[in-house]
């Protein structure tokens, strides 16, 4: 068997055009083109020969060093079925070469990056969240408050008798909520998120001035209130953090070679994810809030009272703000079990 | 050496360089490397970039003869691995320590210019042609020099110093680079990056103005959303040109002006060759969900490869391989990981 292509001799640029001659014994000779010179190189086993990868030139690399290199890729391949025991043809390189093979990975690959991303990240991330400390998960997003009260909040105008009762019934329901993080009810005004409430990791809720306005009843607003103990109880900003960061651990193993700008294709999906993942937490909170109201009240059709409410009010506005905060009503789907308690 | 001066001055000769590869046949590569990646979480992408890089050395031609890239897989994943484990206890501080990581940043760049040293001699050591290895030799002062210290003065000069900035750091890694024992020389001038980036900017300016006339124009014939869309494709593809111009005359620069021994190189990109291919590669990448990554890194490697010429003798046959000692990956893909792209 012959195969065509260039010799260069140990550790110099000197280029031959040369072929190997494979005799059927094994024994591999290396005859120069021009000259017609033959020198024995060993037997076909021993050379190193690098695996194939499409039809990009290959080497095969002599015992003193001497190098040969060659793109009749696939005559190397059927000397090496021939010559060398180990009948490892490359595995990989047989993938590569139907189209069948590579359909069925491209396949694979969505259905994969679907499974971690929407099952492995938030699951494991709610696992780690609910096993850390609550010291520990307190402190995500420390400061969070001074910003937020920098950039949208002002000081509540609430008179302090409202304040003081809100307060009083927020207690009851902390102490009735019955976990480790000790939460705590402020007010503030914000003319430019409007009617809201927000849990923060460490506890605090936040209720604007316009919310408080905007209910017709305290039972709305504890409503309310039961609904943003279940992100804190849920240790929702923990778990966003510690989700976002898997996410990001995932891309840059999926993107793998950063310089080559590779497999944006695969680095989409998971960035789509970040919203759902949220949807997910903001359903999860409804449901604490729906037990807790059975359980201690209100009685839940006040959320969805208050909801109907939320959703007239912001009716037409952008939602970026309260996407973010995460506290504003969906649709109808989310008031419907509120509602069939009643 | 001696030997050399007695033979007769060589006849000159135009080696083109030439690239084989193939669209079709890199998709296939592309995809299964990015399925092993996934599944393998990650650990098989240390064999997916050696496969990739085998794939455009071994099919980039000079003299009749390819390049080889000689990276043993096994040594990337543990570099890959620390970088890794550094990356997520960086991003884990930076959420819960915010201070630490800010107390990090001193150490990080105290360490980078080793990084940068480590990995591109990583690289050199690993690219070969005919049997023979490249070489980068770096000096950590140098290297912290022209990579930590002077791009201060960028921010200094507003700007001003960049060119010529970007011209010492690019003379540095070449002249550190060296093939078979000769090293490699840069003869750049820091007015012809002055002149480039001027061209640069104003092709930008020149787009630019060319997109405000014509949302002027639409501007009162049509709606809002047809005249934001004019503006958003005159503003990408005013970034597009003035990128594509950078990168083409950069090339032709660093090409065009380096020599080893008594052989040069011709480098002939055009900015609007290249801005094209990008501008194509771009909306076919967008079109085809990611599909057409392999495609549009296909045409780059061969517009690049087929815009250069080593004009050298006929045989090119005096290189010889030196000892060089064997290094790890490990700083490589360190920088690799937090993105560091240093290169000529």
């Amino acid at each position: 068997m012959r195969i065509r292509g260039q010799f260069y001799p140990v550790g110099s640029s000197r280029s031959q055009d040369s072929y190997l001659e494979v005799e059927d014994s094994g024994l591999v000779y290396l005859r120069c083109t021009m000259s017609g010179k033959s020198t024995p190189q060993g037997r076909f086993e021993d050379l190193g020969i690098s695996s194939r990868v499409g039809n990009s030139a290959r080497s095969l690399r002599f015992i003193d060093g001497g190098l040969f290199e060659s793109t009749e890729n696939d005559q190397i391949d059927k000397a090496l079925k021939q010559y060398q025991k180990s009948d490892r043809l490359s595995l990989i390189h047989s993938i590569e070469s139907r189209y069948s093979y590579v359909f069925a990975s491209a396949l694979l690959m969505v259905g994969f990056i679907w499974f971690l991303v929407a099952i492995v990240v938030p699951y494991s991330a709610q696992k780690v969240a609910m096993s850390l400390p609550a010291p520990l998960a307190m402190s995500v997003g420390q400061g969070t408050l001074d910003v937020l009260d920098q950039v949208f909040l002002e000081p509540s105008k609430l008179e302090k008798t409202i304040q003081d009762r809100l307060t009083v019934s927020f207690q009851a329901m902390a102490a009735q909520s019955d976990q480790e993080i000790p939460l705590k009810l402020i007010f503030r005004s914000s003319p430019e998120v409007g009617a809201n409430a927000f849990a923060l990791p460490d506890g605090t809720i936040i209720l604007t001035d316009e919310l408080v306005n905007l209910s017709e009843n305290d039972a709305q607003l504890e409503a309310v209130l039961t609904h943003e103990i279940g992100h804190v109880v849920g240790r929702h900003s923990l778990r966003r953090v510690l989700q976002q960061t898997g996410l990001s651990v995932l891309l840059i193993v999926v993107t793998g070679d950063i310089t080559s700008v590779a497999n944006l294709a695969a680095a989409l999906p998971a960035l789509l994810m970040e919203s759902s993942y949220s949807r997910d937490m903001e359903s999860e909170a409804d449901q604490f809030a729906l037990s807790f109201m059975k359980t201690h009240g209100p009685e839940p059709y006040h959320f969805a009272e208050i909801m109907r409410l939320l959703k007239s009010e912001h009716a037409g506005e952008s939602s970026d703000l309260s996407m973010f905060l995460s506290t504003h009503p969906d649709s109808d789907e989310r008031i419907n079990p509120f509602i069939a308690e009643h | 050496m001696e030997t050399r001066k007695l033979l007769p001055p060589r006849q000159e000769v135009h080696h083109h360089f030439e690239f084989t590869g193939k669209s079709g046949e890199f998709f296939r590569i592309w995809i299964v490397n990015t399925l092993l990646t996934v599944v393998t979480l990650g650990i098989y992408s240390a064999w997916a970039k050696v496969r990739t890089r085998r794939y455009f050395y071994g099919s980039t031609w000079v003299a009749g003869s390819s390049f080889n890239y000689l990276a043993d897989p096994i040594t990337i994943l543990k570099g890959r691995l620390i970088g890794m484990g550094l990356l997520l206890a960086f991003t884990l501080a930076n959420h819960f320590f915010p201070l630490v990581a800010f107390l990090l940043w001193p150490i990080i760049l105290v360490v980078l210019p080793f990084v940068i040293n480590k990995s591109l001699s990583f690289n050199a050591r690993v690219s070969a042609w005919r049997n023979v290895r490249f070489k980068f030799q770096g000096t950590y002062w140098k290297t912290c020099l022209y990579f930590i210290l002077l791009p201060v003065l960028t921010l200094l000069s507003l700007g001003l110093a960049f060119p010529w900035i970007f011209k010492k750091q690019k003379e540095y890694l070449v002249n550190h680079y060296s093939f078979g024992g000769e090293s490699f020389k840069a003869f750049f001038v820091a007015k012809a990056f002055y002149m480039m980036y001027i061209k640069a900017i104003a092709f930008f300016f020149l787009f630019s103005v060319v997109g405000a006339i014509a949302i002027f124009l639409t501007g009162f014939a049509v709606s809002d959303a047809i005249s934001n869309g004019v503006i958003w494709i005159f503003a990408s593809s005013a970034y597009l040109v003035l990128f594509a111009a950078i990168m083409a005359g950069t090339a032709n620069i660093i090409y065009g002006n380096t020599a080893i021994e008594q052989y040069r190189f011709e480098s002939r990109q055009k900015a609007s060759e290249l801005a094209f291919i990008y501008l194509t590669n771009i909306l076919a990448i967008i079109v085809t969900l990611g599909l057409a990554i392999p495609w549009a890194m296909i045409r780059l490697a061969q517009y690049r490869a087929e815009s250069t010429t080593l004009l050298a003798d006929e045989a090119l046959d005096h290189f010889t391989d030196q000892a060089q000692e064997e290094q790890s990956a490990i700083a490589e893909e360190v920088g690799e990981v937090f993105d560091l792209a240093v290169g000529v």
